[in-house]
């Protein structure tokens, strides 16, 4: 459902992907992992459209895309990280406007929209404007947005920002449902608990390259350790997890 | 019909809709006459457009007086330059909103809008918004020019050929000052970082927004002093300034064209031609994207001196002095609201003393006194109250009072705090403000002296005047939401009271303090006791009222 072949993003000097090839099959949660400025976020802006590899191509959904980018974005939900929306609109017509943009039929997506903000207990604000609403409320929407036209494929990067434990139980219970109804699933986060306990499948990328590749128990296993969260330190940490909480805890003596 | 003609030339017609009806909708809730915080908006403004495109409408009519001006193209070229100042400001301050926003790159490159349908979504609501703007700005100049001759001599003569003349002169410069604007816009985002681009374009903001108000004052002075006084035979450098192409056109209609004129007309009509396919090919999601990419690069390099400012604020002595200091120069120096509420203050006083001194009167000297000048300089001691008040209000509320949230967990002294704001107000502002207008007074009195001891009464009642608005409502730096209602409500309120006050303190002190320097010394004793006391009384009303104020987050 997706898959990249020798993708490459390049800012001046700095290679931020680096040749990245992977394949993500159709009804997987492919779990994307790295530290901060590993290249996650680039892959992803790759892979919506948002930007363009500098080498290298992909498909999504069967298109490719650089040739038929629009075709891909009919195909694919995205919640990006940044949280970006159009903050003076309401809840329901930033909504609405999604809906247009994918050609949804006005009664469909009203009916959609209404179950999406009752759903996410979010009626009683639909009139609001989005300045408003708090980084939990606005996280809703912009899931609720990636969600409008159903998808067969999502993208989401860190979609639990800011979501009350319930709203974020309830988010992992559909994305394991959607991924029985054959929706392709990549998701990028750094809660590694969450990764661990609802991927099929993890990659891991550090410095543009991928260092390791499976499911978390391979990745565990492959490095030694007992699980993801250490084989995670081992592959990209810099330092000791403990070796660096005590150098904290004597800045503090001094 | 439209459906099938959209499909003709690549564009979704559906999506084309929504993104019509996205960007009404944006432009309603915020636009550059209406421009509103936050809190402000959360309540719903849903008609800033309309209300922008009905100011215009009023300085439209304001424009009309120019056709007294008896030749069509000095008037034209009055009108079509104040149009064409207006549209153009307009343009590149709201460039963001009308044309391409970096924003837009991250909401719509994922949804699937092809470039053209963004393009063409783009081009359509530019050309509608400067239409209905250059509409209200010049159609009823327009209207006035086919009934010129009605209006000067008295007698009714429509003028189909200068109505024509008129209108195509409208729609040609607007547009080609709009497009030029767009050239502008992207060409300096060559060279200069956007995010301080928006900063420079918040002084254009404050410019434009003096221009429009101080216009309904400014014009007629302006028309009664040049109304007859412009040559038949029109020099050769004018022809340099672009919009006399335009008001050419008019001089053609008139029938008093020489061949420069045809020249220049014909200039103007092949200039308009040709900058419309440069501008368009600026509007895409590519550019957008490289807006928000060139953003996110910047945004690295955002604040690299906050440690320098740490440092000019060492020498005092209270922690709660140096926080407030620095908390009061960073969100002058980052804060465009903030900075723009306080420099407000310079084309209100400017506006003020204009209109006061346009009579000849000249200020009025209290130590001299002439009751003819006093009248005109009542709008200047407006001016003087309203800047405590303005800066007051505009210290304690803040689009980002969350962070006020410090305040609240750590062990500062909330007492301390608030009066460190009021002297930080007084420091920084008032007094620098009001040494300014000493130099000025020094001018119009004729006297060093008498304006510095003017000046000194004005620094201790101002004082006075901030304890005053501290003590009902002492609030934290930046920490209360800000609400528009509130603050109109409060400058209305010192608009009409304070000239009443101040200006009958002033007749007061013209005629018991300032006539010899005993009475002034005590005048100044006096003022300085009220000081004091007023600042036991506040230390005591804001330590009571600390102990109940809550977070507003």
């Amino acid at each position: 459902m997706i898959q990249t072949f020798a993708l490459k993003k390049q800012y001046d000097t700095k290679e931020a992907v680096k040749e990245l090839s992977l394949t993500v099959r159709e009804g997987e949660i492919f779990g994307f992992l790295g530290p901060n400025g590993a290249g996650k976020s680039t892959t992803v802006k790759m892979l919506t459209g948002m930007i363009f590899p500098t080498n290298g191509t992909a498909t999504v959904a069967g298109f490719d895309i650089l040739k038929d980018p629009v075709e891909v974005k009919r195909r694919i939900g995205y919640v990006p990280e940044s949280g970006a929306l159009f903050e003076t609109l309401t809840g329901w017509e930033y909504l609405q406007l999604i809906a247009d943009l994918h050609h949804l039929e006005r009664a469909m997506a009203s009916k959609r929209i209404e179950e999406f903000l009752t759903l996410f207990g979010l009626w009683e604000e639909k009139g609001m404007r989005l300045q408003q609403y708090s980084k939990g409320m606005k996280q809703k929407i912009l899931i609720s947005a990636a969600l409008i036209h159903n998808p067969p494929v999502l993208f989401l990067d860190e979609p639990l920002n800011g979501l009350d434990a319930n709203a974020a139980l309830v988010f992992k219970e559909l994305l394991k449902k959607f991924s029985q109804q054959n929706k392709t699933i990549f998701f990028t986060s750094h809660i590694l608990d969450v990764v661990e306990k609802i991927c099929t499948r993890i990659a891991i990328i550090n410095e543009g390259a991928i260092i390791a590749e499976g499911t978390s128990a391979d990745i565990a296993h492959s490095t030694g350790q007992k699980s993801l969260e250490e084989a995670f330190s081992k592959l990209t940490g810099v330092r000791d997890a403990r070796e660096s909480a005590q150098d904290f805890l004597e800045a503090l003596g001094s | 019909m439209a459906q099938k003609f959209f499909e003709l030339i690549g564009v979704d017609f559906v999506q084309w809709k929504a993104l019509m009806k996205h960007s009404f909708r944006l432009a309603n809730r915020q636009t550059l006459l209406t421009s509103t915080s936050s809190h402000q908006s959360q309540k719903g403004i849903n008609y800033a457009l309309y209300l922008s495109l009905f100011l215009y409408l009023i300085f439209g009519f304001v424009l009309i007086g120019f056709l007294r001006i008896p030749n069509p193209f000095w008037s034209s070229l009055f009108i079509l330059s104040s149009i064409g100042v207006m549209i153009g400001s307009m343009m590149l301050i709201e460039f963001g909103s009308i044309i391409v926003a970096p924003e837009d790159y991250h909401i719509f490159s994922v949804q699937p809008v092809s470039s053209r349908t963004y393009f063409v979504s783009k081009m359509s609501f530019t050309l509608i918004y400067v239409s209905l703007s250059a509409a209200a700005l010049g159609l009823p100049s327009v209207i006035g020019y086919g009934y010129a001759n009605h209006i000067r001599l008295k007698e009714f003569a429509v003028e189909p050929a200068l109505f024509v003349a008129a209108l195509a002169a409208l729609v040609m410069w607007s547009l080609t000052i709009a497009m030029s604007m767009i050239l502008l816009y992207t060409y300096v985002l060559r060279y200069v970082n956007y995010r301080r681009l928006k900063n420079a374009l918040s002084y254009l903001q404050l410019v434009m927004s003096f221009m429009i108000y101080g216009g309904y004052m400014i014009f007629p002075v302006v028309i009664e002093k040049t109304g007859g006084a412009l040559p038949v035979i029109k020099p050769w450098w004018v022809f340099l300034i672009p919009v006399s192409w335009y008001s050419s056109l008019l001089g053609i209609a008139n029938g008093s064209a020489d061949a420069a004129t045809i020249v220049a007309a014909f200039v103007g009509v092949l200039f308009f031609a040709g900058v419309i396919p440069l501008a368009v090919s600026k509007i895409s999601l590519g550019y957008a994207q490289s807006l928000s990419e060139g953003l996110s690069a910047q945004e690295e390099t955002k604040f690299t001196s906050s440690r320098e400012a740490t440092s000019h604020f060492d020498f005092m002595k209270h922690p709660e002095d140096r926080v407030v200091a620095k908390l009061i120069w960073n969100q002058f120096k980052y804060d465009t609201k903030f900075r723009l509420a306080v420099m407000g203050i310079i084309p209100i006083t400017a506006l003020y003393l204009f209109m006061g001194l346009s009579k000849g009167e000249g200020l009025f000297n209290p130590f001299n006194p002439s009751w003819e000048s006093m009248g005109q300089s009542a709008l200047l001691y407006v001016a003087i109250v309203l800047f405590p008040v303005m800066i007051k209000e505009s210290a304690t509320k803040s689009d980002s009072y969350v962070a006020s949230w410090m305040f609240f967990v750590s062990p500062a002294n909330k007492t301390r705090l608030v009066l460190s704001l009021k002297k930080a107000l007084l420091y920084y502002f008032v007094i620098p403000y009001l040494l300014i207008l000493g130099v000025i007074f020094s001018y119009y009195f004729r006297s060093v002296l008498h304006a510095a001891m003017h000046a000194v009464i004005l620094v201790l009642l101002s004082q006075l005047l901030l304890q005053l608005l501290f003590l009902p409502n002492p609030q934290l730096p930046f920490s209360a939401p800000r609400n528009v209602g509130e603050r109109i409500t409060l400058l209305g309120i010192t608009v009409i009271i304070a000239p009443i006050l101040l200006l009958g303190g002033v007749v007061l002190l013209s005629l018991f303090v300032y006539q010899n320097a005993g009475t002034y010394l005590t005048a100044v004793v006096i003022l300085a006791i009220m000081v004091w006391f007023m600042e036991k009384l506040l230390k005591k009303r804001i330590s009571r009222k600390m102990e109940q104020i809550e977070f507003l987050g």
